[in-house]
């Protein structure tokens, strides 16, 4: 019993510890995506207005994305802080 | 007194003031309550605000605090003597290092998971975290001059080490490649890895690289700004789960080995009150200890750490004390099993040397001497590959007397740790200034269009950190690099210890006893590291770029004390004005 | 397509009237905010194609309702989908999309490829574009959309490997599997669609017409338009020049103009000259003369 909650925390651990920086860069990845995509809505050149539209039924979680990203925009170095290895 | 004693006394001592002073921190001052929602719950978007079960975030967390430092800082610290170092890192440690990573992350618990930095803006002045912003890119930089100085001092006496790293990041590659690409199987990817890393090792063996001193500041260099650009999954995210793991090993053989071969400590407890160390001057044991054995008991950079992330990922508060002031006590777990690893090893490291030594006009014997090491054991360690040299050498022949295999076995796999973690910090250190350098020069952006535009330009803002720090360690200095990296990060660390005491300070429900004594060490702190900082303007000879530095920090703290003063007298209308920091 | 006022409307419309008239089933689409189309032809037109006589319909776009009409549809859709987000009000968002940039460029290449579509059925269609700016950006855009769409692409399969990387190692089950992630395959047929709609426009059976006058701005704005086309890779079928003079004065104007400069820069493209119909225009059998006029010029058939 106790000997299957550890191997599964071991799990746990070893599987954040390998991808927690492949998550940070996810993250970003997808809010330049959101950016790209839903700039035109705060002025920024849209790619093509058409194809905004065209995907918006599907951009709910890119949404929700910029909205997070512009809630914590007066603390960006925390986030950033938190890759350091020293 | 010999290892295994002097190892078990460190741990009890860590326990009993963990259970005691930790605890009643936690129920008294932070007043930590598991029926509050963490941000972790209140803000919960499985990004960045997740819980994570405390042993997973334990060990993110010390891995993330644990680098190469804890072990450069108490390996220079030696020439104090163990007796010396191991105050601090018990001492300084329980009462000041681990109570600043604890209350650093608890502030941020409290103010929605916001970082120190923040927190300072909003407890004193809007600068004050824009001055915390500039103590971070001089701390940083500074630190990766001092760690390519290091590294570049143990890569010159041993060549294979160097390879070895070498090929260890061509190891992390490919377990990149491995689990990226391919998406083997997990279990089998990780075991890869370890495979490859053992496979480096071997071939590090038998192909050593020797180049020049400058030679490895240009390779940094290019590693640097090359590394930081790659995508996470090529070589920083295989390379740090590989490295997780050579740390548990090396931590925990390490204590083992030490409690297991019970050898004596050769070299003296006490050396002298002002051995030399920084810059070959004598130094005094204050106000200069906490600059040289820094991150070893205490680190301002941890703060940033633990309110940057891990504050966001604590499920129920009563689970920050053991990864803040645990986390802490661990890493001054391992300062104490570098110092006592040298300390018992050092000597014999030293006399096998004793060819080289001669060289530098050291005499190996007389280095048990307490007065002799005190003068000379940091030209000493030049050596022998530096202060990582000393330790990774001491460290394989423990290996030698507690386990009964050949002592290259333990340089080698120490080697590996040390070199693994410090590439590392150079790669993680450069991407955090890429984005502190625009930061850093943001008040310019009201005034200088243009000059602001050419000083951020994207090139620029990854190539100016890593030269400034390939020119820093071009003076081949790390007993002067490191201090004053040291002295950034100390103060870092009283600033942000002066920034939880205000806050500590408006709950209100801290008892007065508590509070008077966290602000008497914060205070402590800051008057310290500031004499320290005086003290290497005037009595340490070193480049102009690195005294800019310096006059930098001091200007900087003074501005900062000067913020934390007017705070502190208009606490009461803080109190009107933010009635949510004050919990019933 | 052509400055304001060189007879886009007159030519189009003939050559609509002529190539019908000889058998052939045709459309006739007026872009042109301005909608003269109807007028020229002698009936109103609505948005929906309408039959004038047995080969030839018409019909005049509606810009903002082609707008509103997508804007509208896509909101409808977001509703049930994410709900429970906290999203604009709806009014709010078709204010803000209708003002963004592009808006009406990207409804009428819609409509173009709406009537791409619909050719299939047709012998011919004739399109009668709005000024010559908003046409020229209407043409660039399949070009500039398909670079940004591979942009996108090349992004988002950058987040799915990630994802795809997480989830092997976790072994969780999102929601949604990346394999076949909806954003990626709307990119997808987004870009299929594009590049149906610029073979449309330029592929062999299209032809771009330029209409000009003797003067000196239509003759420059022709030139840029030639070279902004040609850039773009579009095939210029002929230029017409419109209300053309003849006789003695026509050398002097085309050269104080700088139209025979021009043709000679263009020689490969043919050059027709339309006489002056005047007042006569309205008349169907004057459209239809001119338009055979057109025709015997162009060869009837190659025309789209």
């Amino acid at each position: 019993m106790i000997g299957e909650g550890f191997f599964e925390l071991l799990k746990k651990m070893t599987k954040f510890q390998a991808t927690d920086y492949v998550k940070e860069e996810l993250t970003a990845l997808e809010e330049t995506f959101a950016l790209l995509l839903l700039g035109s809505f705060i002025g920024l050149p849209a790619p093509s207005a058409g194809l905004v539209i065209r995907l918006i039924p599907h951009l709910g979680p890119e949404l929700e994305l910029l909205e997070r990203r512009v809630a914590e925009s007066d603390d960006l170095f925390a986030k950033v802080a938190g890759i350091l290895r020293i | 007194m010999n290892t295994s004693t002097l190892l078990i006394i460190g741990i009890v001592i860590y326990l009993v003031c963990y259970l005691w002073y930790g605890k009643s921190l936690e129920r008294k001052v932070v007043g930590a309550d598991n029926s509050r929602p963490t941000p972790a719950h209140s803000k919960f978007d499985d990004v960045d605000f997740v819980p994570s079960h405390p042993a997973v975030l334990f060990g993110h967390h010390f891995a993330s605090i644990a680098g190469g430092a804890p072990i450069l800082g108490p390996a220079l610290a030696m020439a104090w003597g163990w007796w010396a170092g191991l105050l601090w890192i018990w001492f300084g440690n329980i009462l000041i290092g681990a109570v600043h990573d604890y209350l650093a992350i608890m502030a941020s618990v409290r103010h929605e998971g916001k970082s120190i930095q923040w927190i300072a803006g909003k407890m004193m002045r809007p600068r004050t975290s824009y001055l915390f912003q500039v103590f971070a890119y001089l701390t940083l930089v500074l630190a990766l001059a001092a760690f390519a100085t290091s590294l570049a001092y143990l890569f010159i006496a041993r060549p294979d080490v160097a390879s070895m790293s070498m090929w260890f990041i061509v190891a992390a590659v490919i377990t990149g490649l491995l689990l990226y690409k391919l998406r083997i199987n997990f279990v089998l990817g990780s075991l890869l890895g370890i495979l490859l890393t053992l496979g480096a090792i071997w071939l590090g063996f038998l192909t050593p690289l020797s180049i020049s001193y400058k030679g490895w500041l240009l390779v940094f260099f290019f590693y640097m700004m090359a590394a930081s650009a790659l995508p996470v999954w090529i070589l920083l995210q295989p390379r740090d789960y590989l490295n997780s793991y050579i740390l548990v090993f090396g931590l925990v053989l390490g204590v083992v080995a030490l409690i297991f071969a019970g050898a004596k400590m050769e070299l003296a407890g006490f050396s002298s009150w002002s051995p030399n160390i920084v810059g070959g001057v004598p130094s005094p044991y204050w106000p200069v200890v906490p600059l040289i054995i820094a991150c070893g008991s205490l680190s301002g950079i941890h703060g940033l750490i633990g309110s940057g992330t891990t504050s966001k990922q604590l499920d129920k508060e009563t689970q920050g004390l053991i990864v803040g002031y645990g986390g802490m006590l661990t890493e001054g777990l391992l300062s104490s099993v570098v110092t006592v690893t040298i300390a018992a090893f050092g000597l014999l490291v030293f006399k096998e040397a004793s060819g080289k030594l001669s060289e530098i006009g050291v005499v190996a014997d007389s280095l048990k001497e307490p007065l002799y090491l005190g003068k000379n054991y940091v030209k000493a360690i030049g050596a022998v590959g530096g202060p990582l040299g000393i330790f990774t050498e001491s460290y394989g022949r423990l290996f030698e007397q507690a386990f009964g295999i050949s002592a290259q076995a333990g340089t080698i796999f120490s080697s590996l740790w040390v070199s693994a973690f410090t590439l590392t910090s150079m790669d993680t250190g450069n991407r955090v200034l890429r984005f502190a350098w625009e930061e850093v020069w943001d008040p310019l952006k009201s005034q200088g269009g243009r000059l602001y535009r050419a000083i951020t330009n994207r090139w620029l803002a990854s190539a100016i950190p890593s030269a400034l720090s390939v020119a820093l360690a071009w003076g081949k200095a790390y007993n002067v690099l490191w201090p004053a990296f040291g002295g950034a990060n100390q103060m870092l660390a009283a600033a942000t210890l002066l920034t939880v005491a205000l806050w500590v300070l408006q709950l209100g429900s801290a008892p007065k006893g508590h509070v008077k004594f966290i602000i008497a060490c914060a205070g402590a702190l800051w008057f310290t590291v500031f004499a320290g900082l005086w003290w290497f303007l005037f009595a340490v000879p070193s480049s102009l770029l690195v005294r800019g530095f310096v006059v930098l920090e001091i200007l900087l703290a003074l501005v900062f004390l000067y913020d934390f003063y007017r705070s502190l007298q208009n606490t009461s209308s803080l109190k009107a004005k933010y009635p949510e920091t004050i919990k019933p | 397509m052509g400055k304001g006022g060189t007879g886009k409307t007159t030519i189009s419309s003939a050559l609509a009237r002529a190539l019908s008239s000889k058998g052939k089933d045709v459309l006739a689409v007026s872009l042109d905010p301005a909608h003269n189309l109807g007028d020229v032809l002698g009936c109103s037109l609505g948005s929906e194609p309408k039959k004038i006589d047995d080969h030839l319909a018409a019909f005049e776009l509606n810009l903002d309702e082609q707008v509103q009409r997508f804007v509208e549809e896509k909101l409808r859709q977001m509703r049930p989908l994410y709900g429970n987000l906290q999203i604009f009000n709806a009014d709010k968002i078709l204010d803000a999309l209708k003002q963004s940039p592009g808006m009406e460029e990207f409804a009428i290449l819609e409509a173009i490829g709406e009537i791409s579509a619909f050719a299939e059925k047709c012998d011919a269609v004739v399109l009668d574009t709005p000024p010559t700016g908003m046409t020229v950006r209407v043409l660039s855009l399949p070009d500039i959309t398909l670079l940004w769409v591979a942009e996108l692409v090349k992004l988002r399969s950058k987040i799915l490997d990630r994802r795809a990387y997480i989830q092997n190692i976790e072994r969780t089950h999102l929601e949604t599997d990346p394999g076949d992630d909806i954003v990626m395959a709307e990119l997808r047929r987004y870009k299929i669609e594009i590049e149906a709609t610029r073979s449309f426009l330029l592929g062999e059976g299209s032809s771009i017409f330029l209409v000009l006058q003797a003067d000196k701005l239509s003759v420059s704005e022709t030139e840029r338009t030639i070279r902004k086309l040609d850039s773009n890779g579009y095939r210029i079928g002929a230029c017409f020049i419109n209300r053309a003079s003849k006789g003695e004065g026509r050398t002097f104007l085309y050269d104080s103009c700088g139209l025979s400069n021009l043709m000679e820069l263009y020689d490969e493209i043919p050059w027709i000259e339309l006489p002056d119909l005047g007042s006569d225009i309205s008349d169907p059998q004057s459209l239809l003369d001119l338009g055979d006029v057109i025709c015997g010029f162009l060869d009837a058939g190659d025309a789209r």
